[in-house]
């Protein structure tokens, strides 16, 4: 999972192209299935045959945090990679370190505390930390 | 080169295949495979479940692939409603299809960890995914189930190290999903939703 997150870096750089946007609007309010989805199994499967046990994946929690987490990420991109080279100021990279912090001081703390609780800490959870 | 009178045997051993135990197999419309173990039953053995990929009908390949997506793929890169995806699965509807089921089975094959005693060759396996998916390729094709498989691609070559081809289909993917349409029914927000999110999420 690390390399293909440092591929999309990569990416960025290399083509200095600003990244798509999708307009999500009304796709982001929750019909009631996102509790579904946090509460669905997830399973520490590696080899054929493996008998292990399950947790809950967390999945559409996850996936919700990641998409503010990527929207703070493009800006940054945007702002670093564009054709005309750095259009950013001292302030504003202040700014888009205060986001950061702010995301992930306001993450859920069944992720935010992935790292100490005791309960099984989730691979898909700790990439974002 | 084919020989008048050559044996089934002889020409599938000639392409590098394997002739199947049983050949009712063979039936492009049913197969017995079962999936990962999952909150969506996708282990009824018993079921008549399409036959959505024409590289194996290995039903233990399949399911460790599967096994394989949904342990460290999917969580991290969701594409598509895991709920609506076991359903078409199953009953052959329109969030399951055959570039998707290579593209995904693709993927996997990346994540398998090679064993002393393994039977399959997934490298191998997982090119002759690609080329499926690559064969089903069709430039009018804007159904929400290529649309994913397209994404997926993105994170296969991206894991391949190419880089550049990519990029190619993750901007096919982005550029396609306007041109999708979706009626308001069986569950199609849901699908939407995670599609959009998860292609949003990998332009990065």
């Amino acid at each position: 999972m690390g390399g293909l997150t440092n591929k999309f870096s990569e990416w960025a750089q290399v083509t200095f192209q600003v990244p798509s946007r999708i307009d999500l609007g009304a796709i982001q309010e929750d019909d009631g299935s996102e509790a579904l989805r946090d509460d669905a199994s997830w399973h520490f499967y590696s080899h054929t045959n493996d008998q292990v046990g399950a947790w809950p994946s967390l999945q559409a929690t996850i996936s919700r945090e990641k998409s503010k987490l990527i929207s703070i990420i493009e800006d940054v991109t945007v702002a670093l990679y564009s054709q005309q080279g750095p259009q950013i100021s001292a302030q504003q990279i202040l700014e888009f370190y205060g986001r950061f912090v702010n995301w992930r001081s306001a993450l859920p703390a069944v992720i935010g505390n992935m790292e100490t609780n005791k309960s099984q800490a989730l691979p898909h959870g700790l990439s974002l930390l | 080169m084919l020989k008048n009178g050559e044996s089934h045997e002889s020409i599938v051993k000639s392409i590098g295949r394997t002739t199947t135990v049983d050949p009712d197999e063979l039936s492009p419309l049913t197969s017995h495979a079962s999936l990962a173990t999952s909150d969506h039953e996708m282990t009824d053995v018993n079921s008549q479940t399409p036959r959505w990929t024409s590289v194996t009908n290995d039903k233990a390949v399949l399911d460790h692939l599967f096994q394989l997506y949904f342990a460290w793929i999917h969580p991290v890169h969701a594409l598509f409603d895991e709920g609506q995806f076991v359903n078409s699965y199953h009953n052959g509807n329109r969030y399951c299809s055959p570039i998707l089921m290579n593209a995904l089975c693709a993927m996997a094959c990346h994540l398998h960890t090679k064993g002393d005693d393994d039977v399959v060759d997934y490298a191998i396996l997982g090119e002759e995914f690609i080329e499926a998916v690559r064969d089903l390729m069709d430039p009018e094709d804007y159904r929400i189930t290529t649309i994913q498989a397209f994404a997926v691609l993105f994170l296969v070559e991206s894991a391949r190290g190419n880089g550049i081809r990519a990029a190619s289909y993750l901007r096919v993917a982005t550029a396609c999903l306007p041109r999708v349409e979706m009626q308001d029914r069986d569950g199609a927000p849901a699908v939407w939703r995670s599609t959009v999110q998860g292609v949003q999420n990998l332009n990065v």
